[in-house]
């Protein structure tokens, strides 16, 4: 049968071919790496072998895992922490009581709709043998240690909150020295309302985002480290609770996750898969993920597999059926290599050799993961919104601002979602042009346009970038502060410094920070540094404060030079007054116009309340224009910005348009009646 | 069948042409009057600006810049609405009195004669509308709230829904306009009107066909003036092209109205007829 594939071909030349052919098509799923990189891009404090069963009657997950994690001080460390995050969706749990059981608009109500985490057993495990390649073991005895388990409250005191564990250790991890744990540990998962848990579809097959569902270490932050001062004598676990309006810290390391699943499920996880195998109606899969600091994945038995490959990252789109067709295919895959191509180009390579998009439902939908992202696809959905787009894009750029740079989302959620709104706004734009997010006839939404309305609309006195996240007084405080006023104050600083700086900041920070864990502090010093200039002055007022920035004509005038003889070229003596409304403050430009069409610009520092800007010239002023370029995003009012001599009134054109609007309007009001 | 009553629409159209242009010129001065004052007070309060083209992030700050003017716009319109309550109401019998029989009335001794009874009879047909409205929003509600698929939901939410509405209003206009010949033709009450409407709406196929065949050129020449002012752009031979299509739309309501009026006088028989002869 084969040879009658290739006709007049020599069966030795064949046989090596069929032999290649058959290696080549087993190699890529057993080789493949999970980065580009045959050596640790990260420091690797930890390390997670997974073994886990998913039972989809029981909605459970379970298994056990060997948690290996490496004291990185120079001080002991007698106890362990960690985030047990799945317990948020118990009841009385700091999220329960902070969100009343509602995530952005998705709640469940029903009996079954609680999930939650379980430790069976967690124990020291026993020393490796052999060479550990400079690796200082646990110098403690092995141990059971699931006595020791407590849970603790750093955040609120609420006793009901399990999402925070803590460990005291027999004997200290010594600095330098690596600790093996076993943990047995049962997940089950909450119907979605907020990422992770199980959803049925129409039909009443289950789907399974299982995501935040094993028991993960803290992040100890050393001296030095973040805001740990150097001289600290010791370092420090950083471990907050779940909460309504906060997402998550981890350190990074290596998974390599083994998944049981009835047969007929279609799975996608992070890292790469390295193997599967189906058994007795169970498939086996196992995936590894190097360098990342989460794992997560999802099993639905009716995805439609989609593949693509961009340089080398191989693209996995998982539909649901209603959402299976070839617009939509394309639609997320062109908006995954848009970002892809532009954060390659504007910020630095992405690492990972694999990328899977999930369109997840409702409260699971729009979510980041280290490689693997769930989209939002709307069945029918028009495709002059982009909203399918922007999410995808937008969840892909978390693949560097939360996945690669990994900030404190607890604490700076700003530097995940604001930075990754700002860069996403702009790929937005660069990529669909004008009405990059509605592309509507006559008036053209932009991405930017969008960030920006959400910011200067909603109360922008409100609230700072740097609160912490669940210390927000409302949830829409912290959305705007985490997303649209980061995005528009990023904007504004590429107006001031521009673009060409503003990239090489994002190529400097990515490439200086990734797998570091920045803080606000570091970046600001990036960009300092990068830009060459003392930029306090900004942060100071946008990024830790909360200034607000308006400009406003408040006067405009000219009049005829009457020294100059009127048998010369009449001068004319110009006067136009500028209030700073606010208490905000940028340098920018007061554009004067004149009758002829030209134009003058006059550099102003920005910072006077009420400023009378003089000047003369041979033109009939016309209007007065602050910012004309539209450099300052973050000006939350930019009507007033400009202010013409002659005010304009509507011409016959519109006026005609406008008419005929009327009569239309009359005739359907009538028709009503 | 109903090209008998189509033709009797038509025949109206050319025979009193007049009452097309009434429509016309009333439509088009409460057009001019609520566009004058509202187009104003919007222009006015950005003015000063001096832009010429409006943005996104302009039209976002206009608001806040108008919140007065708002005020005098929204009271416009609600002035505006009124007036358009009564000249329909005014139109709904005029109409029928001067396309029965032949066209031996004339429009105005309708409005003269059933005007008080023809503003009962729209206000007796607002309650079911805004009852179908009502129920048809709440079931959506709880459907789309309910439903867990989202294929189900959108068809119907946004499709099976609207339709839904639309088909509902439609039949209760159908039977407002039978419900205003009826009153016209035999003088009957409020209440007794709206009896013989809903019968000659609602149990007649005819009838609903008529409304359907008129229904479609009347939508399609309401939504032309915009479209034709999208591809071709805003001029004075545009504006006099969008003027003569509303012109077309008000013959079309003279013919909508006047093949309504033949299928009733021809279901009623001469009893009615007679009755009205004799008012």
């Amino acid at each position: 049968m084969f040879y009658s594939f290739f006709p007049g071909a020599r069966p030795l030349r064949l046989a090596l071919f069929a032999v290649g052919a058959l290696v080549l098509s087993v190699a890529p799923a057993s080789a493949q790496r999970s980065t580009t990189s045959s050596e640790p891009l990260s420091e690797r404090r930890v390390a997670y072998q997974i073994d886990v069963t998913l039972d989809p009657e029981a909605r459970t997950v379970s298994g056990s895992q060997r948690l290996t994690w490496r004291n990185p001080g120079n001080s002991p460390v007698d106890e362990l922490q960690f985030h047990l995050y799945l317990n948020a969706f118990s009841p009385g749990s700091t999220f329960q009581v902070e969100s009343g059981g509602e995530h952005r608009g998705n709640s469940d109500s029903r009996d079954d709709r609680w999930g939650g985490i379980t430790v069976e057993r967690l124990a020291v495990a026993g020393r490796p043998e052999g060479d550990l390649g400079g690796v200082l073991p646990y110098s403690g005895q092995p141990v059971d240690l699931t006595p020791n388990m407590r849970f603790i409250q750093p955040d609120d005191n609420n006793r009901d909150d399990r999402t925070v564990m803590a460990v005291r250790l027999p004997n200290p991890v010594l600095p330098g020295e690596t600790i093996a744990l076993d943990i047995d540990f049962e997940s089950r998962m909450p119907r979605v309302v907020a990422r992770t848990g199980f959803a049925e579809d129409a039909q009443g097959n289950p789907f399974f985002m299982v995501a935040q569902w094993f028991p993960k270490i803290a992040v100890y932050e050393i001296p030095g480290q973040r805001y740990v001062p150097a001289d600290a004598p010791t370092g420090q676990w950083n471990a907050h609770q779940f909460h309504a309006n906060s997402e998550f810290y981890a350190d990074f390391g290596t998974y390599d996750v083994t998944m049981r699943v009835p047969e007929f499920f279609v799975v996608g996880a992070s890292g790469v898969r390295v193997q599967e195998t189906t058994e007795d109606g169970i498939k086996t899969l196992r995936y590894r993920a190097d360098d990342v600091h989460d794992f997560a994945w999802t099993a639905y038995e009716e995805y439609r597999v989609h593949e693509a490959t961009w340089r080398h990252v191989e693209l996995r789109l998982l539909l649901r059926p209603a959402h299976d067709t070839e617009t939509q295919v394309r639609r997320h895959m062109d908006s995954a290599i848009a970002a892809l191509e532009r954060f390659d180009d504007w910020v630095g390579e992405y690492p990972y050799t694999t990328l899977t998009i999930v369109d997840a439902p409702g409260g699971a939908s729009g979510m980041e993961y280290p490689t693997l992202i769930t989209g939002l696809t709307l069945y029918m959905g028009p495709s002059w919104i982009r909203v399918a787009e922007m999410v995808t894009i937008h969840e892909f750029g978390h693949q560097y601002f939360y996945g690669l740079l990994a900030s404190n989302e607890f604490e700076e959620a700003w530097l995940d979602e604001g930075m990754n709104s700002y860069v996403e706004s702009k790929i937005m734009d660069d990529a669909y042009g004008e009405g990059a997010f509605l592309d509507i006839p006559g008036l053209p939404v932009s991405g930017r346009h969008m960030q920006r309305l959400a910011y200067v609309k909603q109360n922008p006195s409100s609230g700072n970038l740097t609160t912490r996240s669940w210390e927000y007084q409302f949830g829409a405080d912290y959305a705007k502060n985490s997303y649209a006023k980061p995005a528009t104050v990023m904007n504004t600083l590429e107006g001031y410094l521009g673009w060409e700086t503003m990239r090489t900041f994002l190529r400097t920070y990515y490439s200086e920070w990734r797998f570091r864990h920045p803080t606000t502090r570091d970046l600001q010093d990036v960009v300092e540094a990068v830009s060459g200039q003392d930029l306090d002055w900004f942060f100071q007022q946008y990024v830790y404060g909360s200034a607000v920035l308006d400009y406003r004509i408040d006067a405009i005038s000219y009049s005829r030079d009457r020294s100059i003889p009127d048998s010369l070229d009449a001068r004319y003596d110009y006067r136009v007054v500028v209030e700073r409304v606010f208490d905000g403050t940028m340098p920018t430009v007061l554009r004067l116009e004149f009758a002829d069409g030209t134009g003058r610009d006059i550099p102003w520092d920005g910072k006077d309340r009420w400023k009378e800007f003089t000047a003369s010239g041979d033109e009939r002023l016309s209007a007065a224009f602050v910012d004309p370029e539209g450099l300052l995003w973050l000006e939350v009012d930019r009507l007033n910005n400009r202010r013409a001599i002659q005010p304009v009134s509507p011409g016959p054109t519109e006026r005609r348009k406008f008419a005929v609007r009327f009569q239309q309007l009359a005739l359907l009001i009538s028709a009503l009646f | 069948m109903i090209f008998t009553y189509l033709k009797a629409g038509i025949d109206a159209m050319r025979a009193q042409p007049w009452l097309a242009v009434l429509l016309f010129s009333v439509h088009a001065v409460l057009g001019y009057s609520i566009a004058t004052p509202i187009g104003g007070a919007l222009k006015t309060s950005f003015a000063a600006s001096g832009f010429e083209e409006i943005d996104i992030a302009l039209l976002a700050d206009i608001p806040e810049a108008l919140l007065g003017a708002f005020a005098s716009v929204f009271g416009l319109l609600m002035i505006a609405t009124l007036v358009l309550f009564v000249w329909s109401s005014a139109a709904g019998v005029g109409l029928p009195q001067a396309l029965r029989q032949g066209g031996v009335r004339s429009f105005w001794s309708g409005v003269d004669r059933y005007f008080w009874r023809g503003v009962g009879l729209t206000g007796l047909f607002l309650i079911p509308m805004g009852i179908w409205t009502a129920a048809v929003a709440v079931l959506a509600f709880i459907l789309g709230v309910t439903l867990s698929s989202e294929v189900t939901r959108f068809w119907a939410v946004l499709v099976a829904f609207p339709t839904l509405w639309l088909t509902g209003m439609a039949a209760i206009d159908l039977t407002l306009d039978y419900a205003r010949i009826a009153l016209v033709s035999s003088d009957s009450g409020v209440v007794e009107s709206a009896k013989m409407g809903l019968r000659h709406g609602l149990r007649r196929g005819a009838a609903q066909a008529v409304y359907l065949v008129w229904f479609v050129p009347s939508l399609l020449l309401l939504v032309l003036p915009t479209e034709l002012e999208m591809f071709i752009g805003a001029s004075i031979g545009v504006f006099l092209l969008q003027q003569l299509v509303l012109l077309g739309r008000s013959f079309v309501s003279v013919g909508w109205i006047g093949s309504q009026v033949a299928l009733f006088e021809d279901a009623d028989g001469p009893e009615t007829i007679a009755e009205a002869t004799a008012v």
